[in-house]
């Protein structure tokens, strides 16, 4: 029988190889009048079952287990587990394990949380909370007396830089001492380093 | 019974229901599908003998099932779920008695085909055969019910409870992958 036309026409679309193909069987049935014959076999079989209903067609199946096992095994079995179960090492519980893994989670983000609050500007609420705690416990008085203490003049809007440097510097410095460090670096060198950054030999400072 | 041979399915199964010359009508039921069916079982268990043995228990299972066939199925398509279910089913309980492994499922299935009367590799007709057995087990009913029986998608969905477009992507790996086998042997 030919393939119908929109079985052939959807072959084609996928593949001109198989549409090619024949939709012949090669197989066959032994007798020739097996189709014949099948309706009253199948009506004999259904009467029989009737008949006797301990005749189960469906479920006559060999349902015999074709594996062996070894003389003794189910005895050997029961003995040789319980005591592999108490030679073996000692168990840890899952949960304690992660009881353990969720207590170092949480650690670590304790940890990472204080590192980064450390390094934030001291100008949250929090902070100025403990500032203001700090000091609403100190006296006028004391007050007083550590500002006399420093003897900080008037603050001036720009910085004094001789003073400045003079507080960061471990010696004091005067001009002696300059053109003593002077002397000791040749002129080549100080005029090399002047020419790099554009000074003339004349702007040197006296 | 009436002079007529009734043959619509609706009709033989109301006359059946009805228990009169229940055997009569079941004989109809029977000569009108048994080569569709004996057919399709055949291209899945391969030999003659499992082939008998499967068609037969599913006509029985139809005969101590049509009393309570809903009469809003198909026969036709309700026939051919039970064919595929069987087939599946015998192939299944011989994979257990043998205690082959999966992967030599297909090899038994070509070792089958081989041993059939006639065979010849060389012929396409057994080529076809031999490319069929390669394919998955639901891609190879799917084809077979589609190339062979030239099932609807729709009528396909209702045997093996599958949707229309998941039916039209198997079929069309199903073709291919046969391409692709006749093509390299």
């Amino acid at each position: 029988m030919p393939k119908s036309n929109y079985i052939l026409d959807e072959l084609i679309d996928i593949s001109q190889t198989v549409a090619e193909l024949t939709e012949e069987t090669p197989f066959n049935t032994p007798q020739a009048s097996y189709f014949e014959n099948l309706p009253k076999q199948i009506l004999q079989k259904i009467q029989e079952y009737e008949e006797d209903p301990s005749l189960d067609f469906l479920g006559n199946l060999n349902k015999e287990v074709p594996f062996t096992v070894p003389e003794g095994y189910f005895n050997h079995f029961k003995t040789t587990i319980p005591n592999k179960i108490i030679k073996s090492g000692k168990v840890i519980p899952i949960r304690r394990i992660l009881r353990y893994a969720i207590a170092a989670t949480i650690a670590g983000l304790l940890t990472v949380w204080g590192f980064l609050s450390d390094n934030i500007n001291v100008t949250d609420s929090y902070s100025l909370m403990n500032v203001e705690a700090s000091i609403t416990g100190i006296s006028t008085d004391a007050y007083d007396s550590y500002l006399n203490e420093d003897a900080v003049s008037e603050i001036s809007d720009l910085p004094n830089e001789e003073s400045d440097l003079q507080s960061t510097l471990l010696v004091e410095i005067n001009k002696d001492v300059i053109e003593e460090i002077l002397q000791e670096i040749p002129e080549k060198d100080i005029s090399l380093y002047l020419h790099q950054d554009g000074y003339d030999d004349t702007e040197i400072m006296d | 019974m009436p002079d007529g041979q009734p043959n619509d399915d609706n009709e033989l199964v109301s006359l059946f229901k009805s228990n009169q010359d229940r055997e009569k009508v079941f004989t109809l039921i029977v000569k009108k599908y048994q080569e569709k069916l004996y057919w399709q079982i055949r291209r899945i268990v391969i030999t003659h003998e499992d082939a008998d043995d499967v068609l037969q228990n599913v006509f029985i299972k139809a005969w101590n099932a049509l009393q309570n066939f809903r009469e809003d199925a198909r026969l036709y398509t309700w026939l051919y779920r039970i064919a595929v279910n069987e087939s599946l089913s015998h192939l299944e309980q011989q994979k257990r008695k043998s205690s082959i492994s999966f992967d030599l499922v297909s090899e038994t299935m070509e070792n089958r085909l081989v041993a059939e009367r006639g065979f010849d590799e060389q012929k396409a007709i057994w080529k076809l055969q031999l490319a069929i057995q390669q394919l998955p087990e639901k891609q190879r009913i799917v084809f077979n019910l589609r190339y062979f029986d030239a099932m609807t998608y729709e009528d396909m969905s209702q045997i093996l409870e599958t949707s229309v477009g998941a039916l039209k992507a198997s079929y069309h790996h199903a073709v291919k992958k046969i391409e692709e086998y006749i093509i390299n042997h």
